[in-house]
C-alpha cells in the first residue's frame, strides 16, 4: 500500500492521539512519585488502550481470510492496520514507561519492536519495489505461476531449436508436467508467434545450425531450468544480447527469427527471475512480521491476564 | 525489444485456480505463524509447570526479595503469612497487602500525629531492580512536610514548610537545655548557641601541634592516632572522637581511653608517685584516699616489726620518711596500739579497687570510665583487693584524716575541677555536675560518618579554631550543601538523613516463618514458635 494523500487524515489522527498521550504521559510522570509504571491506573489506561489497537491491528489478517466480510473496505482497514498499529507502539511504550520490565515484557517489548520495524520496512519496500517492477518488469505475471510459465517457455524454446537443428540430445527435452499448457492453453500448446506456430518447412536439420544447437545447449536451456544458474552468460542483459548478436552473425538470415524468438523468451525468463527476486524482497518480511505478530498478540494477552490479577 | 505476445495472450499461461494450490512462499508463513506461537506458549507452560511465575514479573525484585521472586502470591494478597484457606482473595487487582509486609518487617509509625498512613507499597515500590527500598524520592515527604500545617492534626513541632533539602530545608537546630528547659536553636543563632556540657574543653589547644606530653603518649599508646606534623606532633581528632561500629554516631568520650592517665592523670600525692585516684564519684575517690592513708600508715607502721628486708622495705621506708610516717608509728606503738595480728579482719566496704600507672592504660577494661587507683610497682596479684587483717587503729585513722583533708583538697580542686564542673559545701564532699554531653546533637537525623572519611574532620567541625566549650562544633547546612546538592552533587535527598520509620519502636526480630516456608514458600510448614 502506498501512503498518498488519502492517508492524510489517517496520519493527523494517529500524530494528534500520540501527542495527546504524550502530554498525558508527561503529566503522570511529572505527578508519579516513583516513576511511571503500567501498573497505575493512568498505566493501564495506556496499555488497555495499546492492546486494542495491537487486536485491531492484527485482526487484518482475519480480514484478509474472509474478504466477503462487509466491514470496511479493505483499504480502510489496511490503513487501520499501518497507523493504529504504529500509534499502539507508541501508547505501549508510555504504558511500559519506557522500561522492559521482566521476561515476559521483555520479550513482548522486543516481539513489539521487531514487528513495527519489519511492518515500517515491509511499507517502505512497498513504496519501492512495486515501481521498480513497473518500470523493469513489464513481462511480471503471477509468482505463483513462475514456474510454470518457465516450464512452458523451455518448451516453446525446446520446440523451436527442435525444429531449425533437429532433435536435442536430452533425454526427455520437457517433462510431460512442464509441457503442460497456461490457463487457455491445452496440453503441448505453446505460445509463439504466427510464422513458429505454422508448421515448419524443412524437416531435417540445417547445416548451419550446429552454432545455434550449440549455443542452445550450453548457455540458453540452461538459463531456461527452474532454477537459475547463478553463472549463466545469458542472464546480465548486456550479455546476453552479445550472445545473441553473435548467433545473428553466425546464423543465415533465415534463421533470424528462431534467434528473434530465443532472445524473447530469454528475456522473459531473466524479467521473471527478476520478479521473483524482488518478490521475495517485497514480501518476505510477512515471514517475520505475520508470525511474530501472531505470538506478539497471544503473549500480550496472558500478559493483561497475569498483570490485572496482581 | 518487441513483445512476442500481447498481455491478453500471455494471460492465457496462467492457470485459473492457480491460487487453490498452496505456494511454498505462503505455505511456509503458515507453518511460522503457528509455530512461533506454539513456541511462545510452550514457554509460558514450560514456567507454570516448575510452579515458577519470574516470568510475569514486571521488573526485578530488590536484592532482599529476590527470594520471593518465583509465586507472586507470596506478597500479593494476604501474603506467605496468612493462613491457609484464610480470607479468600479477590480474582483481580491483587495488592501487596501491609500483611504480607509486617510478616517480616515492622514499620513503627512515623509520628502520632500523621495526617494518614500510607500502605507499605506506595512508598516501598518494588520490581524496580536492585535499588534499596528505603530510599525514597523527596516528593514522598513533601506530601505532608511541603505543608505541615495543613497536613497535621496538632501545630507541627519542626519546620512546618520543607520541599527538599537545597531550599527550603531549615538551618539545622540543637537542643540546648537551659534550667531544665530544652528548646531547639538553629545553628545560624550564634549568640544563642551553646554547649551546655559540664566539662572544660579547649579543642583548640588540644589541637596544638607539638602539644606537651604528646611524646610520652605516643610512647604510651603508640602511634595511631597521633600525626606527625613539621612543627611537632599533634593529637587527631579521631584519638578522642571515634565512630561507633556502625559509624552512625560517635562513640562516647572516656576519661581512661582518652584523656587519662597518660595525659591527665589523677596522681594523689607527690610523696606517692604510685598512686593514682579512680575516676569516679567524690564518694569513691574520698574512700579510696581514705583507705589508701590507711594501709600506708599500716604498712609503715608494720616497718617497725623485725621482718625481711629488700629493696621493697627499703622504698616503702622511703616512702614512710617522706610522709613522716616512721615516727608517727613509733609513737603509736609507745601508745600500745594493737599489733596487726590482733586486728579484726575488716574490708572497707566503700574500698574501690586500686590501679597502677606503670600497666598498659589498654590492659584495662574499657567498658568502664573508672581507672581503679592504686599504687605502682605491685605486682597483678597484688592488685587483688584482701581484706584488710584488722580494723584501722584510731591512731591510724586520725593520721589518715589528717592526710585526706590536703589529699582531698588537691584532688578536688586541682585535679577534677580542671575538667568538671564541681559545687561545693561545708562538711560534704563536692558534687560533680553531670557532664551532659550529648550523645547526638540531632536527633531527628543519622549522619554517616563512615562515609565522609575522605574528609578531614576540620573541613566541618571547625575545632581548631574552639577554645571554649560552650562552642558548638556542629557544621551549618551550609557545609553540608557545599557537596549535598540537587544535579552533579552528592545525593541531598530527605532519606540521607531521616528515616521515615521510628526505629525506636521496632519490635525484636523473631519472624513467623520457618526456613522451608521461605525457601519453597510452602505454607504447609508448621510456623516456629514466637
Amino acid at each position: 500500500m502506498l501512503i498518498g494523500a488519502d492517508h492524510r487524515r489517517w496520519i493527523v489522527g494517529t500524530v494528534i492521539t500520540a501527542l495527546l498521550a504524550l502530554a498525558a504521559y508527561l503529566v503522570y510522570v511529572h505527578r508519579a512519585l516513583h516513576g511511571p509504571s503500567g501498573g497505575s491506573w493512568p498505566g493501564l489506561i495506556l496499555g488497555a488502550a495499546g492492546l486494542a489497537l495491537m487486536l485491531y491491528a492484527g485482526l487484518l489478517g482475519a480480514r484478509r481470510k474472509v474478504p466477503t466480510w462487509r466491514i470496511g473496505r479493505a483499504t480502510t482497514w489496511m490503513k487501520g492496520h499501518l497507523w493504529l498499529g504504529l500509534l499502539s507502539y507508541v501508547l505501549i511504550l508510555f504504558h511500559s514507561g519506557f522500561r522492559w520490565g521482566g521476561p515476559l515484557t521483555f520479550t513482548l517489548m522486543g516481539l513489539f519492536t521487531l514487528v513495527v520495524l519489519s511492518g515500517i520496512y515491509g511499507v517502505v519496500l512497498q513504496h519501492i519495489v512495486p515501481r521498480m517492477m513497473l518500470m523493469q518488469l513489464p513481462l511480471e505475471t503471477v509468482y505463483e505461476q513462475i514456474d510454470s510459465i518457465v516450464a512452458q517457455l523451455r518448451s516453446e524454446a525446446d520446440a523451436l531449436v527442435t525444429a531449425v537443428a533437429g532433435p536435442l540430445p536430452v533425454a526427455d527435452p520437457v517433462r510431460a508436467s512442464e509441457r503442460r499448457g497456461g490457463g487457455g492453453l491445452s496440453r503441448g500448446q505453446v505460445l509463439a508467434r504466427p510464422l513458429l506456430r505454422a508448421a515448419p518447412t524443412w524437416t531435417t536439420a540445417l547445416p548451419e545450425s550446429a552454432v545455434l544447437r550449440d549455443a542452445y545447449m550450453t548457455d540458453i536451456r540452461p538459463f531456461l531450468a527452474l532454477r537459475l544458474p547463478r553463472t549463466g552468460r545469458l542472464f546480465p542483459p548486456r550479455l546476453g544480447e552479445a550472445v545473441f548478436l553473435y548467433l545473428r552473425m553466425e546464423l543465415p538470415a533465415a534463421l533470424g527469427e528462431v534467434v528473434d524468438d530465443l532472445q524473447a523468451i530469454c528475456e522473459e525468463r531473466r524479467q521473471l527471475a527478476v520478479q521473483v527476486r524482488l518478490h521475495h524482497w517485497l514480501h518476505g518480511w510477512l515471514l517475520v512480521h505475520v508470525p511474530l505478530s501472531m505470538a506478539l498478540l497471544l503473549l500480550s494477552v496472558v500478559h493483561a491476564i497475569v498483570t490485572l490479577r496482581y | 525489444m518487441e513483445p512476442r505476445y500481447s498481455t491478453k495472450t500471455r494471460a492465457k499461461r496462467i492457470e485459473p485456480e492457480y491460487f487453490k494450490r498452496l505456494h511454498p512462499f505462503r505455505r511456509w508463513r503458515l507453518i511460522l505463524s503457528i509455530t512461533v506461537p506454539v513456541v511462545a506458549a510452550a514457554w509460558l507452560v514450560a514456567y507454570a509447570a516448575r510452579g515458577d511465575q519470574r516470568i510475569y514479573t514486571s521488573g526485578p525484585l530488590s536484592t532482599g526479595h529476590a527470594m520471593f521472586g518465583t509465586q507472586c502470591a507470596d506478597c500479593h494478597g494476604p501474603g506467605r503469612a496468612a493462613a491457609p484457606g484464610g480470607t479468600p482473595t479477590s480474582a483481580f487487582f491483587v495488592r501487596v497487602s501491609d500483611r504480607a509486609c509486617l510478616a517480616c518487617h515492622d514499620a513503627p509509625v512515623h509520628h502520632e500525629s500523621q495526617a494518614f498512613d500510607p500502605r507499605c507499597a506506595r512508598c516501598h515500590v518494588e520490581h524496580k531492580g536492585d535499588v534499596v527500598l528505603a530510599a525514597l524520592p523527596d516528593a514522598q515527604c513533601s506530601q505532608c512536610h511541603a505543608d505541615l500545617t495543613r497536613m497535621s492534626r496538632t501545630p507541627p513541632t519542626v519546620a512546618p514548610r520543607i520541599r527538599d533539602f537545597g531550599s527550603s530545608h531549615p538551618e539545622f537546630a540543637v537542643a540546648v537545655k537551659e534550667q531544665n528547659v530544652v528548646r531547639r536553636v538553629p545553628l545560624n543563632r550564634s549568640a544563642e548557641l551553646k554547649d551546655l556540657a559540664q566539662v572544660k574543653l579547649n579543642h583548640q589547644k588540644h589541637l596544638k601541634v607539638g602539644l606537651k606530653g604528646l611524646d610520652e603518649l605516643r610512647t604510651l599508646k603508640g602511634p595511631f592516632r597521633i600525626l606527625e606534623k613539621a612543627g611537632g606532633l599533634q593529637l587527631a581528632c579521631a584519638f578522642c572522637h571515634r565512630p561507633e561500629a556502625s559509624r552512625a554516631s560517635m562513640q562516647p568520650i572516656s576519661y581512661i581511653r582518652h584523656c587519662g592517665p597518660g595525659c591527665h592523670p589523677l596522681d594523689v600525692d607527690a610523696r606517692l608517685p604510685d598512686v593514682v585516684a579512680p575516676h569516679d564519684t567524690p564518694e569513691i575517690v574520698h574512700a579510696f584516699l581514705r583507705t589508701l592513708f590507711i594501709e600506708v600508715f599500716e604498712q609503715c607502721q608494720a616497718l617497725a616489726q623485725p621482718g625481711p628486708a629488700g629493696a621493697g622495705a627499703d622504698k616503702l621506708k622511703k616512702q614512710c620518711q617522706d610522709l613522716e610516717l616512721v615516727r608517727a608509728a613509733s609513737a603509736s606503738a609507745a601508745r600500745g596500739g594493737r599489733p596487726p595480728s590482733e586486728s579484726a579482719p575488716e574490708a572497707p566496704a566503700d574500698r574501690p579497687r586500686g590501679g597502677r600507672l606503670g600497666r598498659s592504660v589498654e590492659a584495662e577494661p574499657e567498658t568502664t570510665d573508672r581507672p581503679r587507683g592504686g599504687r605502682l610497682g605491685r605486682p597483678a596479684d597484688a592488685e587483688k583487693e584482701t581484706p584488710s587483717p584488722r580494723a584501722p587503729s584510731p591512731s591510724a585513722l586520725e593520721w589518715a584524716s589528717a592526710q585526706l583533708q590536703g589529699a582531698e583538697r588537691v584532688m578536688f580542686k586541682q585535679k577534677c575541677e580542671f575538667c568538671h564542673t564541681l559545687s561545693s559545701a561545708p562538711d560534704r564532699l563536692p558534687r560533680v555536675a553531670p557532664t551532659a554531653i550529648p550523645a547526638r546533637w540531632l536527633p531527628h537525623s543519622v549522619f554517616d560518618h563512615g562515609a565522609h572519611r575522605p574528609l578531614a574532620c576540620t573541613e566541618c567541625h571547625k575545632a581548631t579554631a574552639s577554645t571554649d566549650t560552650t562552642d558548638v562544633l556542629l557544621p551549618s547546612i551550609t557545609v553540608c550543601r557545599e557537596c549535598h546538592r540537587q544535579g552533579g552533587g552528592a545525593r541531598a535527598g530527605c532519606v540521607e538523613c531521616h528515616i521515615y520509620h521510628d526505629k525506636a519502636k521496632e519490635r525484636d526480630p523473631s519472624g513467623p516463618f520457618a526456613v522451608p516456608q521461605l525457601t519453597k514458600g510452602s505454607r504447609s510448614a508448621g510456623s516456629p514458635p514466637r
